[in-house]
């Protein structure tokens, strides 16, 4: 069976790569797209971020996952749920085919969750699950089904139903 | 009180087998009585046969729903295309479980919907992320296209808007604003003019979504 492509978003370049080369302990079933190149590595961080300086961190990311095209991305929740989730909005956009799952930790509130999914978001997963529940998650969002606990599955039927009587 | 709804004995035999413990359970065996006990004795969870309402599946489900919102629907179902039974969870269904779901299941089912929560299929589940990604993108266009519409109201136009919303009368606007009722209504045929609506309850009903969109905007 072929590997899922997947990829890692954060704004945090330590993070990313620490999650990055966390996904790749699994060499069966995830292959992890990156942008860091083995010998040339650092040269080419620098030389991308500085030409980089002048758009924002949401074209940047924009920029990244149109180059790497993963079918599962991992999004860091902090930095992409500010600005009325511009950044999934403009990925549904931009990278149609793309999966999202988004990483949550403790500071995150459901409220966010909510808004994430109602924003093209597949499901969520928090920073300390253990390989194999990244493993489920990504073969489940990349079957077409969403990644969600159950007990938000009558909080999210509650809103379209909420939203379908108030649409003419 | 959980009401069971088929025409079917062993159906309901079946059901009865699994609830062993609920109580109290009633039976009906038709869709008449079926409406009628509804609307008499509010049951909290309602497991339906589809073969009683097939012919009109997912209207008929509407229509139940709309007899008493607090009932619970779980539906039993053959096995249906997945677009049928997601039509059925919009229609208001709860649940869609298979005719032979077993006792324990069954048992587990009804606790979770009393609970508030929702009995899907994880392989139905894009259904509703996908939904929710429509009804939030046109809630989104709505909220944008009444925005620009009340923006080219002037800040009393806009007052006067906000209080017949809220259900007030001329006389009462011009009190609280401190003009005169003929002011109110000449400020009233400007609104309609620019907001393009015919009378004052169209307005108060547009005026009262955007407050209710307004305050549900977080969850968005």
């Amino acid at each position: 069976m072929q590997p899922i492509n997947v990829a890692v978003a954060d704004v945090n370049h330590q993070k990313r790569e620490a999650m990055e080369y966390f996904l790749q302990q699994d060499r069966q079933d995830l292959a992890v797209l990156t942008d860091v190149l083995s010998k040339q590595g650092e040269r080419v961080k620098e030389r991308r971020l500085k030409s980089r300086e002048n758009i924002t961190l949401i074209e940047d990311n924009l920029a990244r996952i149109n180059r790497l095209k993963p079918q599962v991305l991992f999004v860091n929740a902090q930095f992409f749920l500010a600005a009325d989730c511009m950044f999934f909005v403009l990925l549904r956009r931009q990278c149609p085919g793309v999966l999202v799952i988004l990483l949550t930790d403790e500071t995150t509130e459901e409220n966010e969750i909510m808004k994430a999914l109602a924003n093209g978001v597949c499901g969520f997963l928090s920073y300390k699950s253990d390989l194999f529940d990244f493993l489920k998650a990504t073969k489940a969002v990349e079957h077409g089904e969403a990644w969600v606990p159950r007990k938000l599955h009558g909080k999210i039927m509650g809103k379209i139903l909420y939203a379908s009587h108030k649409t003419p | 009180m959980i009401l069971l709804a088929s025409s079917h004995e062993k159906v309901i035999a079946h059901w009865q087998k699994g609830l062993f413990g609920f109580s109290p359970i009633f039976v009906v065996n038709n869709l008449n009585s079926l409406k009628e006990r509804i609307v008499r004795t509010r049951p909290q969870v309602l497991l339906l046969d589809y073969d009683l309402v097939h012919l009109d599946g997912n209207h008929e489900v509407t229509r139940l729903v709309k007899l008493n919102a607090d009932t619970k629907i779980m539906i039993f179902i053959p096995t249906l295309p997945d677009e049928v039974e997601w039509e059925l969870y919009k229609a208001g269904a709860k649940a869609c479980c298979r005719y032979d779901l077993k006792s324990e299941q069954l048992k587990h089912a009804v606790k979770m919907i009393q609970g508030g929560e929702l009995w899907i299929r994880r392989t139905l589940t894009h259904f509703m992320l996908e939904e929710l990604v429509v009804v939030t993108e046109d809630k989104n266009r709505i909220e944008k296209a009444v925005n620009d519409l009340l923006a080219n109201l002037t800040k009393r136009e806009y007052e006067i808007a906000m209080l017949i919303g809220k259900g007030e009368s001329n006389k009462c606007i011009a009190r609280q604003l401190d003009i005169t009722e003929r002011t109110v209504k000449a400020h009233l045929t400007e609104i309609f003019r620019k907001l393009d609506v015919s009378d004052r309850l169209k307005l108060a009903l547009i005026m009262k979504d955007t407050m209710t969109l307004s305050s549900h905007s977080i969850n968005y």
